[in-house]
């Protein structure tokens, strides 16, 4: 994985964590979909990015299409 | 009301009316003082007029002459850069402005003639000005009369000693030096900057018995201060207002103090004093809705608002400030109340909301559980501005003393998810060394962007 993409796994492990659930492996390819998160937890996640990338991509309420944690992670790359 | 008694009545003139860490002056000096500036502003008689104002002897002798000379007296925030508080009197149309000095130390006042001063209320008035959420100050017409009628003249020769902890030109911080001089007693003023310790040894060495404060400013001391030299203060009563009370501060302040008398006060500055509780416990009795209470004011609750008619309001708000005065005498409060049995609860402010994607927020709910949490000393909860949900949750924890800062996140963390729904759920978790208050004393609740 990519440097941005580990960071972004880290981040969402992280709420993992904090949710108190099992961490689950998490690959580029990785459906974000299927991870069990809410939408409020993608919310923590980019207000998290942001914090470290000084980047909020969301914020110009452009529609992106994010399927796998590489999707996310190419936003801030 | 403040002239007569400073200028006119009996007073016990050897003793302090005003204590700071620098200078005292005696009641001789400030009826003194009131007295000179009487004759030396005689020209700002039936005029309207900014005071720079802040907590020590020559405001409160200013503001006896101004009323004196029956003046509509506008109190201005020393805090004020010159410039800012010129430019805003102009906005007001005043005719005058009594500037302090640079510095704070030296005494006396500056007079600034304006121009275009529009024409006068017909009766001395005092003006507070609020800074208002907005930034633009809202402009409280009040009368010495309005002011002073929650006053309750103590037994003569009590001369209490009051602690200053409000903004002295604003209404809560015109109460307490009101009712301590309609009682002949000593004001205690700290320094603006005064750290808990040192507020707790000035509360001592003044020998302060009556403190009228927020719940933020005791949760500070009760985290901060060491309980020996707290309890060795000589209170006779404490007064909370300016905040929602909670029990558990309520009960502590109990456990520290158990021989005090503990009271809150729902006060506003347009509304003046509403009501006070005297159980010991949060909130105020369902009994208070719909009759009229001892300080004259009506409560009734609409859509979950509490609403109040009272008597001790304001007359209106200063018709060159550009607020509009509501015609309806029932005035909508912000605060939202909640029934439970015979009890009327504040859940919070409308303005405090937090909209976390569509779902509303009450910061205190979340805050109520978190303050509980083992190991966490205070918190607030704020709104966090989030490009994908609107707001989310955030909040700032005090850790007690001792605590891993990682295990502390996990149990807050823990308790939130089995006590409240996911919106509810702080979604950042920041440990500070301690929550800010604002200039009036309360837990900041603005938003972070």
């Amino acid at each position: 994985m990519t440097a941005t993409e580990n960071q972004v796994a880290e981040v969402l492990l992280e709420i993992f964590a904090t949710k108190g659930l099992a961490q689950p492996r998490l690959l580029a390819d990785t459906a974000l979909d299927q991870l069990g998160l809410e939408s409020l937890d993608f919310a923590q996640a980019v207000i998290r990015l942001e914090e470290l990338t000084g980047k909020d991509p969301f914020a110009t309420g452009d529609d992106y299409q994010i399927k796998t944690l590489s999707d996310l992670a190419v936003l801030y790359a | 009301m403040l002239s007569s008694i400073i200028l006119e009545e009996t007073i016990p003139l050897a003793q302090e009316a005003v204590v700071t860490r620098g200078r005292p002056a005696t009641w001789e000096q400030l009826r003194a003082q009131a007295h000179d500036m009487t004759a030396a502003f005689a020209a700002l008689r039936s005029r309207r007029v900014g005071v720079s104002f802040r907590a020590a002897g020559e405001s409160y002798a200013a503001l006896a002459a101004l009323d004196k000379l029956e003046s509509d007296t506008f109190l201005f925030d020393a805090h004020l850069p010159l410039e800012e508080m010129l430019a805003l009197a102009r906005k007001l149309k005043l005719g005058a402005v009594l500037a302090a000095p640079p510095g704070g130390q030296s005494s006396g006042f500056s007079v600034h003639e304006l121009c275009g001063e529009e024409k006068w209320s017909g009766s001395g008035t005092v003006t507070i000005l609020t800074s208002g959420s907005t930034g633009e100050p809202k402009a409280a017409r009040h009368t010495w009369e309005s002011l002073s009628r929650p006053v309750r003249k103590g037994p003569d020769g009590a001369a209490p000693r009051w602690l200053l902890t409000y903004r002295p030109n604003l209404y809560a911080g015109l109460q307490v030096m009101l009712q301590c001089f309609a009682d002949r007693g000593t004001l205690a003023i700290p320094d603006a900057d005064m750290d808990p310790r040192a507020m707790a040894q000035f509360m001592c060495d003044a020998g302060v018995q009556f403190v009228s404060a927020t719940p933020s400013f005791w949760r500070r001391l009760l985290i901060l201060v060491d309980s020996d030299l707290l309890k060795r203060a000589p209170l006779v009563q404490i007064t909370l207002g300016g905040e929602v009370v909670d029990q558990p501060l309520l009960d502590r302040l109990k456990q520290y103090f158990p021989q005090v008398r503990l009271a809150h006060i729902y006060a506003t500055t347009e509304l003046g004093r509403c009501f006070s509780v005297h159980d010991g416990m949060a909130g105020f009795p369902a009994s208070y809705l719909g009759k009229v209470l001892p300080d004259r004011s009506e409560l009734r609750i609409q859509d979950g608002e509490l609403l109040v008619r009272s008597a001790n309001s304001m007359r209106m708000y200063d018709p060159h400030s550009g607020q509009q005065t509501l015609s309806t005498d029932w005035f909508a409060t912000g605060d939202l109340v909640e029934l439970k049995g015979n009890r009327v609860y504040f859940v919070g402010r409308r303005t405090d909301m937090i909209n976390v994607a569509g779902s509303k927020v009450y910061p205190m709910e979340v805050e109520r559980v978190i303050r509980v949490v083992p190991g966490v000393s205070d918190v607030r909860v704020f709104g966090k501005v989030s490009s994908v949900a609107g707001e989310l949750v955030a909040c700032e924890i005090v850790p007690a003393p001792g605590q891993d800062p990682e295990a502390l996140k996990m149990r807050v963390n823990q308790v939130c998810r089995s006590a409240l729904s996911s919106p509810q759920q702080p979604r950042l978790i920041k440990l500070v060394d301690q929550i800010g208050l604002s200039a009036a004393g309360k837990t900041l609740r603005s938003r972070t962007s």
